[in-house]
């Protein structure tokens, strides 16, 4: 008798043990709550990676639902459709949005919902997960996307340049040719030369001071002459009366004129090799200068050719000389 | 994924410009002819005008330290310059030098506006440092002066010359003072050249 009572109890507690097992796997798969879902329709043309079957969907930051399913759109090779099931009174309106945003560094993802103004309308519900007329929510491209095409913008922008550094490389190159340094090189030359011809020309100049003080002393013997000249005419302006006045008087500003340009000669005015001195002092400067020039151009030409990069960038570096120290 | 990737090793790549050791060339100095600290003011100032010609000789129209190697090859300091044209140095070398001395009534370059009785003509054959195998190393100086008549365009006076002073050790410092040796002798003979003129020629 005892037996049997021990055998119910039993039984009892296992069968009773089985339904408060029972009970809490309903409770803990949330049957026990009567709360009903409805479902919408995500598309995005990102990639959905990280983004699983049960991922959270977040409306502004609150968990509302989660995803369903995810597929391809078949009508549509570069769009994925994400059915999400979300509370049944959830406000999900016309304008709201759809984000993929990463969850911390696992790698997964879930679906945040932004927008959603007080004056829009609700978007469609649909409490069919495979209702076709199902209400659609747009995504926005996420942070990553966003960076992603940031990079391939700037990535763009870099071959662009690199392509117009290139260019301009191929165009120096061209103008850095060996033709051109040839050119430059005779043009160099030819500098040389005229400055060459100019110095000898100062100084021909100088060594023909001697000859110069004699044309200069022809020229004043010339003046008296022509003074005594002017004398006889006078004479003879005064023996040839009235109509000579004029000549007489011709003769006389020619004298005063002559014995003016005796002054100034006598002064100095026309010594032409002092002149030409003067003159000829600032083109000795420049020639030395210029000479001086002449010499780092040839200087920066011959290292343009040993490297023609140095143009642009300074690349090649010179030894130091034994015992040079910086 | 691969896009990613690339991403990553894109920022990596222009990130590490930022560790990269920099490639800039080191900063250049200079150093000068210096004037003898000993200059002795002379007794005697010769009534003569003394203009100093540029000197001429390719081995002075540059700024560039040279040095022949034990290979007998030219070669230039890299990080050093003169801090100017040498042949420019050399003619303000002797202007200011004799100038100090009051050896002649006035001196100066030949570019100025003053009409000279004695004109100092100066041609450099060669200005470099010898460095032979062992290191051992000198500075030389040669050349030849000229000093001339102006009105005449006759030389008074002409002389070939060479001026060696060794180096202790080698580097800069030490080429500076070497050449600055060679300066010292060659301004000596100078003076002595002008004053023995001084005596026979005057204006």
């Amino acid at each position: 008798m005892e037996h049997r009572v021990r055998y119910v109890f039993l039984g009892a507690f296992v069968f009773g043990l089985f339904l408060a097992g029972a009970w809490a796997i309903l409770w803990q798969s949330k049957y026990a709550h009567n709360e009903s879902f409805v479902y919408f329709k995500v598309q995005t043309a990102e990639t959905v990676s990280g983004l699983n079957e049960k991922a959270p969907v977040k409306l502004l930051g609150v968990s509302v639902g989660e995803v369903s399913t995810l597929y391809i759109n078949p009508n549509d090779s570069e769009s994925v459709d994400i059915i999400v099931k979300v509370k049944a009174k959830t406000p999900i309106k016309e304008d709201t949005y759809a984000i993929i945003e990463p969850q911390g560094i696992t790698g997964l993802s879930y679906l945040l919902l932004e927008g959603g103004t007080r004056g829009a309308k609700l978007l469609k519900v649909s409490n069919d997960k495979d209702d076709e007329n199902m209400g659609t929510i747009f995504t926005k491209p996420s942070l990553l996307s966003k960076v992603d095409k940031s990079f391939e913008s700037i990535v763009e922008k870099i071959e662009l340049l690199l392509e117009s550094a290139n260019k301009v490389l191929e165009s120096s190159h061209s103008f850095v040719n060996e033709n051109n340094m040839k050119y430059v090189e005779d043009i160099l030359k030819d500098s040389a030369q005229a400055t060459k011809s100019l110095a000898n020309i100062s100084k021909s100049l100088a060594s023909k001071e001697k000859e110069l003080d004699l044309i200069t002393n022809n020229i004043i013997i010339l003046e008296k002459e022509i003074i005594e000249a002017a004398k006889a005419v006078k004479n003879m302006s005064i023996l040839g009366g009235d109509t000579m006045q004029s000549v007489s008087s011709s003769a006389k500003s020619v004298e005063q004129t002559m014995v003016l340009l005796s002054e100034k000669a006598s002064e100095g005015m026309f010594d032409i090799s002092s002149v030409a001195k003067d003159a000829a002092l600032p083109l000795i400067n420049s020639l030395y200068e210029m000479e001086i020039l002449i010499g780092q151009l040839k200087s920066f030409i011959q290292n343009l050719e040993n490297s023609p990069s140095d143009l642009l960038y300074k690349k090649s570096m010179q030894a130091p000389a034994p015992g040079e120290e910086l | 994924m691969i896009r990613v990737l690339f991403i990553a090793i894109l920022t990596a790549s222009i990130f590490s410009g930022c560790v990269s050791k920099p490639k800039i060339h080191p900063n250049t100095s200079f150093i000068k002819i210096n004037l003898p600290k000993n200059i002795e003011e002379s007794l005697i100032s010769h009534d003569i005008t003394l203009a100093i010609n540029m000197p001429t000789g390719t081995a002075i129209k540059s700024s560039k330290i040279t040095y022949i190697d034990s290979n007998n090859l030219r070669k230039n300091y890299a990080y050093h310059r003169w801090s100017n044209f040498l042949t420019l140095q050399i003619q303000e070398f002797f202007v200011h030098s004799i100038a100090k001395t009051n050896l002649v009534f006035d001196v100066a370059k030949a570019q100025n506006r003053v009409d000279p009785t004695l004109i100092l003509e100066i041609d450099i054959s060669e200005f470099a440092q010898y460095i032979d195998k062992n290191e051992n190393s000198k500075v030389v100086v040669s050349g030849s002066m000229r000093f001339l008549n102006p009105k005449e365009k006759k030389a008074l006076f002409s002389k070939t010359f060479i001026y060696e002073e060794k180096m202790e050790n080698l580097g800069v410092n030490e080429l500076s003072l070497a050449y600055d040796r060679v300066f010292a002798l060659w301004l000596k003979d100078t003076l002595k050249i002008i004053d023995n003129l001084g005596e026979s020629y005057a204006r």
